[in-house]
């Protein structure tokens, strides 16, 4: 059996706020209380490839077990009901109230000592960043700290037996594909339309119910190591940045004309070079 | 002897010049459809019969050439503006038939601010104007979620209504006047005036004809004066959804004029936020003269809170909401997306009933939906446009297509719920379609619908279009299965 622990962050909605409503506070703190909050997309994307990954593993002969893990508030409750209704088999909070940011050591260090203290997994699947940071550091501190490899920029992840898994990953000029020994990291990269599925209301029933395992951070036993701890960053300034292109729109009584003058003015210099 | 595709063709460019009348294969196929259709839309799977042509008109005098032409050669002929759609109105239910679209008529005409009114054509994109309008201190009033998609004349063909509704009126109360052209050729033009008592209102003949008696051409609506510093959001949890009915309805009843009143319940609400901890949400804004809305936001929130189980939350969560609630073109492409991974889609069926009768309808639908129908994921609705004597209820559905090509979901899904929602509302007294049309699929309800007075339905369409070339299919199905009404 692979157990595999999927890890994932909520995080608000950044698309819900105007350019105007990125206007901070004096702390630097952008209000996103109004905002809903979503799965943090590379994180969806891992726990997809993990259920993509169950899927397949059958005509493998490989059992599967996926469980996930989540640091936060309350309304996480929600994402981990939303797993146990897909099939996840073991959904576990680690309650934190406080919204922790630019702390990827403190978040590495959690996860850590969750994993040492609860069932032994094979493989751990997580975004390689957070879609409201974007440190991009946590799952290779929490491989620094497990001892265990990672690979980045994950895209794909086949079975191949109980102590292997293939994993298709992206590198600078295409993707390669690994046969990679358990235990390890596998932090997801950017895959395109990638979604979780939907339970159905009938799976949210009968399964989405199931009991959410609830650990506090100090029964981690780690509270002292991080009392009085600050995070490394702190934020200081945040501006927009202006991404629009200057541009000419081009007249002309018709699309013909317009093509025309186009070709003319822009194109023809390229072309006949 | 019926004209081929490519005769229509020739005649077309012969009529408009060539660059008017666009024939490309890909324009027609998505021509064919509008999002009633939506899951074979994003696997671009056509079944409906493919257009001859689209022609994009820039004058009343093209609308009546392109319709003369085919009324005299029994062209079926489906009027369109923005092409946001969602009854199967835009359809081309029959061979070869004409799309005009209008988008290209898209002139603001005059902005009459001394007689508070504004004339456009048809493919004036209502967002476009209403902006333009609020630069300088007005407002159509007028503001449904496909703001950034829709243009005027299919707003006023669809009989749309938006979502500062409660104050403004629908689009029926804004129109003040109109040019529309008959299938015959016929241009008519109905003045602009505050009212008249001169037999029946004949605005109401081309209001909600959705493409099915005449074209719109022209059209004038009321201005109002556009004051968002006086704003007033207030939201509310409320624990059971039929006394949310029975808030929304004193407040309806005490006599005040929110512009938005809503009710959501609470797996529609949490699709919007977070805070709601699976409860039902009570919205309502206040909008006007300061004086005005200050008296009505505490007129409302003393009555609201008299009603068991409502707490009241913070303004704020409603009012920042509330300013990303419209849909455009980058949503609808994120949407396709997400519904080609997942086969997970959602659709909106909009219907009204009075107050004795509205949560009856809300709850039967829902638990028969969820009985009757597979694969559901979401199963909820809102109300968001209420009235003295009732409200309407926007059914909200998800569910995952299994089991089935694209071809076949909608007879095994959307048609099934449609059906349901339909023969709940029937059944309740309540009128099927609310804001979207009757469109092509709800018109297979029409008699249920109309009752006795379908016949003077029938014979409007008989009336105006006695060749049968206007928008076909919709209002009244061209064929339909009294058996099987929802398998087509």
């Amino acid at each position: 059996m692979i157990r595999i622990l999927g890890s994932f962050k909520v995080v608000p909605d950044l698309d819900q706020i105007s350019e105007e409503e990125w206007a901070s506070d004096p702390a630097n703190r952008i209000d996103t209380s109004y905002v809903k909050k979503i799965l943090s997309c590379y994180d969806e994307s891992g726990l997809e490839m993990m259920l993509k990954f169950s899927d397949e593993s059958g005509d493998f002969g490989v059992p599967v077990q996926l469980d996930a893990v989540t640091i936060g508030r309350k309304m996480n409750e929600n994402y981990l009901k939303t797993l146990y209704a897909l099939g996840f088999t073991e959904a576990t909070r680690i309650e934190c109230e406080k919204e922790i940011q630019f702390w990827p050591e403190w978040t590495a260090g959690i996860l850590s000592e969750f994993m040492n203290q609860t069932e032994r997994y094979d493989l751990v699947v997580m975004g390689n960043r957070s879609a409201d940071e974007e440190n991009g550091k946590v799952p290779f501190l929490l491989a620094e700290e497990l001892g265990w490899p990672c690979i980045s920029q994950v895209v794909e992840i086949i079975p191949e037996d109980e102590a292997h898994v293939k994993v298709r990953y992206e590198v600078d000029n295409g993707y390669c594909t690994s046969v990679v020994q358990l235990p390890c990291i596998l932090s997801i990269g950017d895959v395109p339309c990638s979604f979780l599925r939907v339970p159905t209301l009938k799976d949210r029933m009968q399964k989405g119910k199931k009991e959410i395992h609830r650990v506090k951070i100090e029964d981690l036993g780690i509270s002292e190591t991080f009392e009085g701890l600050q995070p490394d960053l702190s934020l200081v300034n945040l501006e927009v940045i202006d991404q629009s292109r200057p541009g000419v729109i081009l007249d002309g009584m018709n699309a013909e004309e317009k093509a025309e003058k186009l070709y003319q003015t822009y194109l023809k210099g390229r072309v006949e070079l | 002897m019926a004209l081929s595709r490519e005769q229509i063709q020739e005649e077309l460019k012969k009529a408009l010049g060539a660059e008017q009348v666009v024939t490309d294969e890909t324009v027609l196929k998505e021509s064919s459809l509008d999002r009633y259709r939506k899951f074979e839309q994003v696997h671009e799977i056509y079944t409906q019969p493919i257009p001859a042509a689209v022609v994009y008109v820039k004058s009343t005098e093209d609308v009546k050439s392109v319709l003369t032409f085919a009324n005299a050669n029994g062209i079926n002929v489906v009027p369109r503006t923005g092409h946001s759609a969602i009854e199967g109105g835009l359809e081309t239910a029959k061979e070869n038939s004409i799309v005009v679209d209008g988008s290209t008529m898209n002139k603001v005409l005059k902005i009459d601010k001394e007689n508070m009114q504004v004339t456009c054509q048809c493919g004036v994109p209502l967002q476009d104007l209403d902006d333009m309008l609020r630069e300088q201190g007005y407002t159509t009033g007028h503001s449904p979620q496909s703001k950034p998609l829709a243009q005027m004349g299919g707003l006023v063909a669809t009989r749309s209504i938006g979502q500062f509704s409660t104050l403004y009126g629908g689009i029926e109360d804004m129109v003040v006047g109109l040019e529309a052209v008959f299938p015959n050729g016929e241009v008519c033009r109905i003045k602009n005036v505050p009212r008249r008592s001169v037999g029946p209102d004949i605005r109401h003949i081309i209001i909600g004809n959705e493409g099915a008696l005449c074209y719109i051409t022209e059209v004038t609506v009321k201005l109002f004066k556009y004051q968002p510093e006086n704003n007033v959001f207030l939201g509310y949890t409320i624990e059971d959804m039929k006394k949310g009915f029975e808030a929304l309805r004193a407040v309806m009843v005490e006599g005040y004029k929110p512009s938005i009143a809503r009710l959501y319940d609470g797996p529609d609400a949490s699709q919007h936020w977070d805070w709601n901890e699976d409860k039902n949400v009570l919205i309502f804004m206040a909008e006007g003269p300061a004086a005005v809305t200050k008296a009505t936001a505490e007129g409302i929130d003393a009555v609201v809170k008299t009603f068991e189980g409502v707490k009241a939350v913070d303004p704020k969560l409603i009012e920042k909401w509330f300013g990303g609630l419209n849909w455009g073109a980058e949503q609808i492409a994120e949407e396709k997306l997400e519904i080609l991974a997942t086969d997970n889609i959602g659709i909106t069926t909009e219907v009204s009933g009075c107050w004795d009768c509205i949560y009856d309808i809300y709850k039967n639908a829902c638990d028969r939906i969820m009985k009757e129908v597979p694969d559901m994921t979401l199963m909820g609705g809102h109300s968001s446009h209420s009235y003295m004597n009732g409200t309407n209820m926007y059914f909200v559905y998800y569910y995952n297509v299994v089991d089935c090509t694209p071809e076949e979901e909608m007879n095994k899904y959307h048609n099934q719920i449609n059906r349901i929602i339909c023969e709940e509302v029937i059944k309740y007294g309540g009128s099927i379609a609310h804001h979207h049309g009757l469109g092509k699929a709800r018109a297979h309800y029409v008699w249920q619908e109309y009752g006795s007075s379908f016949y003077m339905l029938e014979t409007l369409k008989k009336a105006f279009d006695p060749n049968g070339i206007m928008n076909m299919g919709t209002l009244i199905p061209i064929k339909h299965d009294d058996k099987n009404p929802w398998i087509f």
